[in-house]
């Protein structure tokens, strides 16, 4: 069973907004699957229709098996998600909250994840007090403690200094050994280039491209990924 | 996982909040202060110590049924604020179990209410709350609690629907209460129409009830009795309409827009 299966989804927001429109792809066992675009171009959406969070109008996925529409409880157990713009209750400390939502999985909390993102020593400081590349590790953290199946992450290292982004890229590669695949969006093309066994060229709402990183740019002759989006979103609007 | 733990996870993360903003811990003490201060100040002007004991036994029941209502969806509303309703969102705890924990932690706040306010009225007024049939007082309030549930499910799916700006809902549908629940007046005293509306709202039961024990004695079972089913009736159509109201947010992105 391929963790992941999409399968031509279409998410059409009000007022007419095509947020996606025809998307298919499979995610392998094992994979660190990227999804990378511009801004606006449906990666958060479709993430979010993966983690249960927003219905589509047409299409289907599966995520470890499951429909995120159907069997959304059960899948919510075996998921893990995070985004870039993590925020959390300011009056509570890391500690706590890392305490909440373990005991909402049922888990303990994962006090050597802390440390792996370096976070040890402000998990007994306010939120309120915490600077947006804290949140995001505590967002990470709290994302990945129950030991999810499926790790999906909305542009994991968006804002964060280039020391603890480099942390942080590691940790995701590290990934691939705990859990069955990881999704992950980014429009940082170095980023994918460096971690993503493949990745998928999404542009207002479609897909454009799927490849591992080396053939992209083989096909497209470019130098980066950059150049390559570049030259396929151009082939896609002729 | 048990409900339980996701209960007590809940309640504890409520009570730490609560511990830590002074704002909220003052809110407990002040309201009940001013409100049972206004009414010794009120009862030199009132003739009849039936008057006084229908707006004691009124106010001590409306700031306890508030709390219970508050608490069931404030805590909703505080995480769209700190944009953290996303997080909440993604646990795998089905939507009952984040309602039963956030009213259990607003049963504790509404018995400190009403520890705090029959204390004064006790003092003040020479009132005793307890003075009358115990199982019947914690009936009434019981089911106080239980509506208040109910109106934390409607408030809840109506922030679903208009996001932060239905807050205000929060603070308005308890005022309407006072009117049309009686909470300070028999509701015969009520024009036929709003007496009709009043007997729809189940809180009516349980405030008539409360006052039939203190002024007459009577303890009138039957009107508990009709107290429970229409609050059950109440929580199962709120129960109905958060479950569709949840599809459709779902549909429209709202959890997208509130991160
Ligand atoms: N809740 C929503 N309601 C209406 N439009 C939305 C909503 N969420 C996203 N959109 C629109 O859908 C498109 C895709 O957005 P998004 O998936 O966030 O893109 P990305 O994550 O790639 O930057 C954008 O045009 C955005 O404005
Ligand atoms: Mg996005």
């Amino acid at each position: 069973m391929e963790p992941i299966v999409v399968n031509g989804l279409e998410k059409v927001f009000a007022g007419g907004v095509r947020a996606l429109s025809n998307v298919s792809f499979t995610v392998g066992k094992g994979e660190i699957f990227g999804l990378l675009g511009p801004n606006g171009a449906g990666k958060t959406t479709l993430v979010n229709i993966l983690s249960t969070l927003l219905l589509p109008e047409k299409g289907e996925a599966r995520v470890m098996g499951l429909d995120p529409a159907k069997d959304s409880l059960e899948l919510r157990k075996i998921i893990g998600l995070s985004g870039g713009y993590a925020r959390f209750l300011p009056k509570l400390t890391g500690r706590e909250h890392m305490k909440f939502y373990a005991d909402c999985y049922g888990v303990k909390p994962d006090f050597k994840l802390a440390k792996e993102f370096q976070m040890e020593n402000k998990l007994d400081t306010l939120i309120e007090d915490y600077s947006s590349g804290m949140l995001q590790r505590l967002g990470l953290i709290i994302a990945l403690q129950h030991r999810p199946e499926v790790v999906l992450l909305d542009e994991p290292t968006i804002g964060l200094d280039p020391q603890i982004a480099v942390v942080v890229r590691k940790y995701i590669k590290k990934l691939k050994s705990k859990c069955s695949a990881v999704l992950i969006t980014t429009h940082n093309m170095y980023e994918a280039e460096e971690i993503c066994d493949r990745v998928a060229f999404i542009d207002k709402g479609r897909i454009i491209a799927i490849d591992t990183p080396k053939k992209l740019l083989r096909k497209t002759k470019s130098k980066t990924l950059e150049k390559a989006f570049i030259k396929l979103a151009r082939e896609g609007l002729e | 996982m048990s409900a339980l733990t996701v209960f007590k996870a809940l309640m504890l993360r409520n009570f730490v909040y609560l511990k830590r903003t002074g704002v909220e811990v003052f809110s407990i003490i002040f309201w009940p202060v001013i409100i049972m201060s206004s009414l010794a100040f009120f009862a030199t002007f009132i003739q009849s110590k039936e008057g006084l004991v229908i707006l004691v036994t009124g106010s001590i029941a409306w700031s306890y049924m508030f709390t219970s209502h508050v608490d069931t969806s404030y805590t909703f509303v505080r995480d769209i604020w700190h944009r953290s309703l996303k997080k909440l969102r993604m646990l795998p705890i089905p939507e009952w179990q984040l309602i039963i924990g956030n009213w259990l932690f607003g049963l504790f706040r509404s018995a400190a209410m009403i520890a705090i306010t029959s204390t004064i009225a006790f003092f003040v007024f020479g009132f005793n709350l307890f003075s009358i049939n115990l199982l019947y007082l914690f009936a009434v309030f019981f089911g106080l609690s239980l509506f208040g549930m109910g109106i934390g499910i409607i408030i809840s799916s109506a922030i679903l629907r208009y996001g932060v700006n239905a807050e205000v809902l929060i603070w308005s549908v308890a005022d309407a209460l006072i009117l049309l629940s009686g909470v300070f007046f028999p509701v015969s005293v009520l024009p036929p129409v709003l007496q009709f509306v009043s007997y729809g709202l189940p809180p009516t039961y349980g405030l008539e009830g409360l006052r039939g024990a203190f002024i007459h004695g009577a303890y009138d079972w039957v009107m508990i009795a009709k107290f429970y089913i229409a609050d059950l009736i109440y929580i199962g159509i709120f129960w109905i309409v958060l479950k569709a109201q949840m599809r459709h947010s779902l549909r429209t992105g709202f959890f997208q827009k509130y991160e």
